[in-house]
């Protein structure tokens, strides 16, 4: 059993508690126009060519064996509130293997957490169900107008696998993370159904941001078209945040 | 000459510099002879320039003449001298010694009395309190934190007078400790003293604008290996950093027992970019220096030489001679070695060990060429030259060991790595063909180079292999040097930092690792290829450092602002662990390659930009630009590994 990964980060810090590895899954179902990724759209590997003229590969095939002896390195580093996030891409599309990685990292004390979009069958989350100290869960386009067309998916798969996270799991396991995106997510109707979902489900805790412009470099290797999309501003994400706090009663933080 | 190249980095042309010098043409004045040292303290003139608690002066314009090598890097036991007078250093007999001690003694006394005189007359704010200070430093103790501090001032403006070079400050909370003071008052003595030591600067200043030497050492252990910190320890880093100046920077001591609290200070400390503290690892430091020879409570009351190379607290070794460059077996298995008969890495290796002694013979055989300048004033305050009479420059003191400090390490196994690579296993070329090209610098063989250039770059990676490579070079370094006794009676010891990672860059040919001819090496324990810092730090602490290896050995790391003042916690873990798995010293530059670029682009509007160098801390703008170009291409590497 293996892991498709694009790349294995450590020192990261921008993907849960403490000092973690993060994993990136490569390959994802759905298209998020604003993805800063792109090399973790397709499973498949992809060879690209770098500026200076070499050829390289975005992706690579580890064993369990290699990603948890990656993952160990750091196990000093992680302390109690630390250790790995799978993200991606899709990590719950390999959850699988991800499980057998998972067990065995929980075999050492070590804290394991998933960012996922929910856009995967139902049972994949199921296999990760007895690992996982935190999930990040993205609220994207929950306007059921524009959601399928926008993501290239079905919100029900979403909706369905929403409720079942949070059926299995505590909500203070559960962080929403809502990337705000002028004219897709960042809409009045899109902010009121995110809203009503909050204050459904009461997850522990929610972030918002707005995404960054950095993935052009990464598109044009592998020659997709990039959409710019013009910043939110400070002013507009305090905003949001107070309206979601007062209509959900839940705690949101602005990250950057 | 020299006060002119000094004048010059800061002029703001040669002939501003030149102008400035020749205005005092009259008063430059080099004493030579006999009692030269005693002619200095009779005829320097002071001034009150900054001061209003203290006096601190320094006669630029008039010097010792130095006809061999004048001990630097040193620090005086300024405990013992708050604790007694300075009569208290006379002696007994009619020896040689004795009699060169009693004389300079007479003579500082003589000068002591002049600047007491001196500021009776002045203006300065505070100078009935100083002139007592003055009067009592004959045969009293200092009484309170305002006496002590004027009493380290005046010491450490003599050894300025005496042509001395980077003259350190020591354990300055240490020396302090059971001087009661309230803290808002200490706080304000601390900043005037801080600032008048930043004084003279420009002239102060060795191989480079900041380079002067000032290290405060704080925190470590008591001489008994107790954990010492006082209310000194927190109150020194806190002006030191508000007072935004590159100088005096501070090393602090840190061990297992400290608490989180602690922690968490240092790293809002690093994180406000003022290049201070470099963090020393007193668990692995004084075991180290322990079992290289040291007494223990030698090694638990130790300091370093102006950065990081650790020496014994009150002893005058010299630590940071020359710097052994890891690549020069290369040039030397070019010159002497016929290239066609190395086909194996095993062969290779043998080489490169066999002209690594003969070039370490040849730093040897230098070492004992050195003529160290008798130095009265540094005998006179050290115990163990006192007690056998003879002067520190000699071997006096209880320690005599060299310290030599090593570049391009990462270089050169990075070097090895591509060669095995591309020679031996996926046999692209022979070894004379890829040195052909190296020697070239790469000329006309673009090819070569990309491949030398863009391979994998083993230096940085936490693997056993590696690690164990470096710990081959290391230990094979100390076996080359084990039967060296310098002339002083003393051994010899070796890091990984040094200074001269660009100084001795210039002009060095080319190396494996695709560094082209002039490119500077490696900065000290380094990452440049986006490497993560725990990755670097695992390395760094899998590296033995034992024997005669320790003499500074610093991780030197990158860090963006806005991730560290927002990761405080996760920096906190990241430096705790790094120390406790045994990483040894550790410095880093908190800040961004956008903001370099734009302070080089832009020197005026970053007047006060504070980098950290090879270890100490600068004014970006007055840096020489191949440093600014450095430090932008780290900060831009360093970046690349987050993006
Ligand atoms: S879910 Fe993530 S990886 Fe997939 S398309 Fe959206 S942003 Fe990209």
């Amino acid at each position: 059993m293996k892991l498709r990964l694009t790349s294995i980060q450590r020192f990261s810090v921008h993907d849960g508690p403490g000092i973690r590895t993060t994993l990136f899954a490569k390959g994802c179902s759905i298209r998020c126009p604003w993805c800063a990724n792109p090399e973790n759209l397709s499973h498949e590997i992809q060879k690209y060519c770098t500026e200076s003229g070499v050829w390289k590969q975005y992706g690579e095939d580890y064993s369990i064996e290699q990603v948890f002896d990656i993952c160990m390195k750091d196990k000093n580093f992680y302390g109690a509130d630390g250790g790995i996030t799978a993200s991606g891409g899709e990590a719950l599309l390999q959850a699988k293997p991800l499980a057998e990685l998972f067990k065995r990292l929980k075999e050492e004390q070590i804290g394991c957490c998933l960012e996922t979009s929910l856009y995967a069958p139902e049972k994949n989350l199921e296999l990760l169900r007895n690992y996982l100290d935190y999930i990040y869960v993205d609220m994207k386009v929950l306007d059921e107008e524009r959601a399928d067309d926008i993501l290239n998916a079905p919100l029900q798969l979403y909706e369905k696998n929403l409720k079942y996270l949070f059926s299995a799991f505590p909500r203070e396991k559960i962080c929403i993370r809502i990337p705000l995106v002028d004219e897709m997510t960042f809409t009045e109707k899109n902010i009121n159904v995110i809203s009503e979902h909050l204050k459904n489900f009461q997850p522990s805790k929610c972030e918002i941001f707005s995404v960054h412009n950095l993935g052009s470099a990464k598109y044009a290797t592998l020659n997709l078209a990039y959409h710019k999309f013009r910043k939110i501003t400070e002013e507009e994400l305090l905003k949001v945040k107070g309206y979601l706090q007062k209509q959900s009663g839940n705690t949101c933080f602005v990250i950057h | 000459m020299i006060l002119f190249y000094k004048e010059n980095r800061v002029a703001k042309t040669p002939v501003d510099a030149l102008k400035r010098v020749l205005s005092h043409f009259r008063e430059i004045k080099v004493y030579g002879g006999s009692c030269s040292r005693e002619k200095v303290l009779e005829k320097a003139r002071f001034d009150a320039d900054g001061c209003h608690t203290f006096i601190y002066t320094w006669d630029v314009y008039k010097t010792v003449k130095i006809r061999g090598r004048i001990l630097g890097n040193c620090t005086i036991d300024y405990r013992k001298i708050l604790n007694c007078g300075l009569s208290h250093y006379y002696m007994d007999g009619e020896d040689e010694f004795a009699k060169t001690n009693n004389s300079l003694l007479d003579a500082i006394l003589t000068y002591v009395g002049r600047l007491a005189d001196f500021v009776r007359e002045s203006e300065i704010a505070n100078r009935d309190n100083i002139v007592s200070y003055l009067v009592r430093f004959k045969d009293e103790p200092a009484q309170n934190l305002e006496e002590a501090l004027q009493r380290i001032l005046v010491i450490n403006q003599i050894q300025w007078q005496m042509g001395h070079i980077l003259v350190g400050l020591g354990r300055l909370d240490y020396c302090l400790d059971g001087y009661v003071e309230e803290e808002t008052k200490a706080k304000r003595l601390l900043t005037e003293f801080f600032s008048l030591l930043h004084k003279y600067y420009t002239i102060k200043s060795n191989a480079l604008m900041g380079d002067t030497g000032q290290i405060v050492i704080l925190g470590g252990r008591t001489e008994e290996g107790e954990c010492f910190t006082n209310n000194y320890t927190q109150l020194m880093i806190e002006t030191i950093q508000e007072l935004q100046i590159p100088d005096p920077k501070v090393l602090l001591r840190v061990n297992r027992d400290m608490e989180d609290a602690a922690w968490t200070d240092i790293i809002h400390v690093m994180s406000s970019n003022t290049g201070s503290p470099l963090i020393s690892n007193d668990d692995e430091i004084i075991e180290h220096m322990v079992s290289f020879g040291y007494e223990r409570e030698d090694a638990n009351n130790y300091i370093t030489s102006a950065c990081w190379e650790p020496i014994a607290g009150n002893c005058y070794e010299q630590n940071n001679i020359i710097s052994l460059n890891y690549l020069e077996p290369f040039e030397r298995i070019s010159k002497r070695h016929d290239l066609q008969k190395i086909d194996t890495f095993d062969r290779l290796m043998k080489l490169y060990y066999e002209e690594l002694k003969g070039y370490i013979e040849s730093i040897t055989g230098y070492l004992d060429t050195l003529k160290w300048e008798k130095d009265p004033l540094y005998s006179m305050f050290d115990e163990n030259a006192r007690r056998c009479r003879r002067d520190v420059s000699t071997g006096g003191s209880k320690y005599n060991n060299y310290g030599i400090l090593t570049v391009a390490m990462a270089n050169a196994v990075n070097s090895l790595n591509n060669i095995r690579e591309l020679v031996f296993e996926k046999k692209l070329y022979t070894y004379e063909e890829l040195d052909s090209c190296r020697r070239a610098n790469f000329k006309n063989h673009e090819a070569e180079y990309l491949l030398l250039k863009n391979a994998d770059k083993k230096w940085g990676h936490d693997e056993d292999e590696v690690c164990s490579f470096v710990n081959q070079i290391t230990e094979k370094t100390q076996i080359f040097l084990d039967a060296y006794e310098n002339p002083l009676g003393g051994g010899v010891k070796f890091g990984l930092s040094s200074p001269h990672y660009i100084m001795n860059s210039v002009d060095y040919p080319a190396s494996f690792d695709g560094r082209r001819k002039g490119e500077p090496f490696s900065v000290h324990i380094s990452s440049g290829e986006g490497i993560a810092y725990t990755e670097l730090m695992n390395f760094a602490s899998k590296l033995d450092y034992s024997g005669k290896r320790f003499n500074g050995n610093v991780v030197d790391f990158m860090v963006m602002p806005a991730l560290v003042k927002q990761n405080i916690a996760q920096f906190v873990q990241l430096i705790k662990v790094s120390l406790l798995q045994g990483c040894c010293q550790l410095q880093a530059n908190v800040i961004d390659a956008a903001t370099l670029i734009l302070a080089k682009n832009n020197p005026n509007d970053f007047p006060n930009l504070i980098v950290r160098v090879w270890g100490f801390n600068a004014y970006f703008n007055e840096l020489p630009e191949e440093y600014k170009d450095y430090l932008i291409e780290r900060a831009r590497q360093n970046e690349a590994a987050f993006n």
